[in-house]
């Protein structure tokens, strides 16, 4: 009996628990967001890494699996952003007059997501 | 009548030359100098004579006490100076904490459909310049100049800048959005123990 439960809650895991490859591409242009995208795919190959420190989402909102990222798209970044961010800015000053343009990419990377009822736990994958 | 209109022509001459007179430029590094090395002072006068504004535009300075009107002057520090100041002052030890605050600042969109857009988009922004600030500090801008000069006059200039950095584990610690415009304070705090072996080319010996 306990192998079956076992071998039932390992089951239930491994369903809800996803691996997506997330990245984040922004570009501000004299201070104002020109355009902006955060890219999230499921992994297509088994990924044998090991999960970094989770944080925790309460799922407070009414929203599907397959909107999680962009219900909490807000959430999702300031994790990334602790991970590792790529940042390139261009400034052209010509007769005193300056214009700003920065691009800021989060590479892609592998995400576990293990969705609950009521939470949903993200850890990085490295 | 003839001597009243030459001294009017005289008098506002000579003030369009004491305005015209083009100001030095300050020396930034002035204040690390060593006093004892030369300084000249040099000042205008503010009187109103047309005698006394002719002498200070050619040759001889006159002091004055207004303190507002003294120029310094000093040599720039040397190479030599400089690597000795870092030397005293490392710029990281295995065991010192370096922590860097920045303040990023963004605009909202003209048109966006509610508040919660504009201040969601303005942070981004503010996000994105707090990073490049973030890069300045840690990576360096390199900067590239371009005049363009014909007949004396600047025709263009041009000044471009560049900044390419990788930065992680930078925390938000302060969102402020007012008026449109966002502040986002960043903090970055870097431990020399642990990186060590790969900033070891800033550590000090």
């Amino acid at each position: 009996m306990a192998r079956y439960t076992f071998a039932l809650i390992c089951g239930i895991t491994f369903l809800w628990s996803d691996v997506f490859i997330l990245s984040y591409k922004a570009q501000v242009k004299d201070a104002q967001i020109l355009n902006e995208s955060l890219m999230a795919s499921k992994a297509m190959t088994k990924v044998d890494k090991t999960p970094q420190e989770p944080i925790t989402i309460y799922l407070d909102k009414k929203c599907t699996k397959r909107s999680f990222f962009r219900c909490y798209e807000t959430e999702i970044l300031a994790f990334l952003y602790k991970s590792q961010v790529l940042i390139r800015s261009f400034d052209k000053t010509l007769q005193l007059q300056a214009q700003t343009f920065s691009e800021l990419q989060i590479p892609p990377q592998y995400v576990q997501v293990e969705f609950n009822d009521t939470f949903a736990k993200i850890s990085l994958l490295k | 009548m003839k001597v009243m209109t030459k001294a009017i022509v005289c008098l506002s001459l000579g003030g369009s030359a004491l305005f015209a007179a083009p100001k030095p430029l300050m020396n930034p590094f002035a204040e690390t100098m060593n006093p004892s090395t030369t300084t000249t002072t040099q000042s205008l006068p503010t009187g109103t004579t047309t005698q006394q504004t002719t002498t200070t535009t050619t040759t001889t300075p006159t002091v004055t006490s207004s303190m507002q009107d003294q120029q310094t002057y000093a040599p720039l520090p040397t190479a030599q100076s400089i690597q000795q100041h870092q030397q005293q002052m490392p710029v990281m030890t295995k065991t010192s904490i370096t922590r860097l605050v920045v303040k990023g600042q963004g605009v909202a969109p003209a048109f966006t459909q509610s508040p919660a857009q504009a201040f969601a988009l303005a942070k981004r922004a503010a996000m994105v310049d707090a990073y490049r600030l973030l890069g300045e500090k840690i990576q360096g801008v390199k900067v590239e100049g371009q005049d363009l000069i014909k007949n004396m006059m600047v025709k263009r200039s041009q000044v471009r800048t560049e900044v390419n950095a990788m930065i992680k584990e930078a925390t938000v610690t302060e969102t402020e959005f007012k008026d449109g415009l966002c502040e986002v304070e960043v903090e970055l705090i870097v431990s020399g123990a642990r990186w060590h072996d790969t900033l070891s080319h800033s550590f000090a010996e």
